[in-house]
């Protein structure tokens, strides 16, 4: 008896652990509006990261830490910064670019790699240096 | 009977000739020349226009010679190319000429494209880019991407 009771409360544990993670990853992303809203934590990670490389910056370029809150966090899903707008119309360009002109779709997870980039024209820097020359 | 016939038609001429007064006669022999040598001399200093770009089809049809060239030569600059990237040479095998108007190449097709991206980017994307006087600017060019490369994507 004592033995079922233990087995049943350690699966009830196992079971709130489990429902409690998958709420938080349902909690996650909140303000995803062009990459996919089921995008997982690693692949989303993964885009951003290539954000901060190709780009030269970090996160804080685009995000805003939490206010009132200690230790302080950043408030990923904030659209206080301009950049991270701007990041959005440029994401949704390049995804078009590669679609309408070189005949490459790439899944709003960013699986396919895309032939134009970010780094096609920034090169590691927030904004592109562009060499003076018409044409 | 044809001697006489001749001594008439001649004098008739001279007739003709002489009506005017030899200093008129003169003045007006030299400007006529004058002019015939001031239409030369401008001929001369002004070549003919160059023969008009026939295959146009994203530039403005009405450009001229000077504004074509400084496009085209962007285009080498930011391709680090030669025309010969783009423009076929001419049929005949004995010229060493290219063919302008000629879309044999895949390349100047390929151009095309790219500049109406390039606009249409601009427009789109960009339209808030000026500068200190509030002229459009193109935020993106051939060189943004290509930076000298005519294949910009496969170095890296």
């Amino acid at each position: 008896m004592r033995q079922i009771s233990v087995i049943t409360g350690l699966f009830l544990l196992t079971a709130a652990g489990m429902a409690s993670t998958s709420i938080d990853e349902e909690k996650k992303h909140k303000n995803l509006r062009v990459l996919a809203k089921d995008i997982s934590d690693d692949e989303l990670e993964r885009v951003m990261y290539t954000f901060n490389r190709q780009l030269g910056v970090t996160c804080l370029y685009c995000h805003v830490p939490t206010k009132n809150q200690v230790p302080e966090r950043m408030d990923f899903a904030s659209d206080e910064k301009r950049e991270k707008l701007i990041a959005r119309t440029m994401l949704k360009m390049s995804l078009k670019i590669n679609k309408k002109y070189f005949d490459l779709s790439i899944d709003k997870k960013l699986h396919a790699r895309p032939l134009i980039w970010c780094r096609t024209c920034h090169m590691g820097y927030p904004v592109p240096h562009n060499p003076g020359s018409p044409g | 009977m044809d001697h006489k016939k001749y001594d008439r038609k001649l004098k008739s001429l001279n007739k003709f000739i002489f009506q005017f007064k030899p200093m008129r006669y003169r003045k007006i022999l030299t400007s006529v020349l004058l002019a015939a040598l001031v239409l030369l001399g401008v001929a001369a200093v002004n070549p003919p226009d160059p023969p008009k770009p026939k295959n146009l089809k994203i530039l403005p049809k009405n450009i001229t010679h000077e504004e074509l060239d400084k496009v085209m030569d962007g285009f080498k600059d930011a391709l680090g190319v030669k025309c010969n990237f783009c423009h076929a040479p001419e049929a005949d095998s004995t010229s060493h000429h290219l063919d302008f108007a000629s879309d044999a190449k895949p390349e100047k097709n390929i151009a095309r494209k790219m500049m109406k991206m390039a606009a249409k980017i601009n427009k789109k994307y960009f339209s808030y880019n000026t500068n200190d006087q509030g002229v459009h600017v193109d935020a993106v060019t051939c060189m943004t991407c290509h930076r000298g490369n005519p294949h910009p994507g496969e170095k890296h």
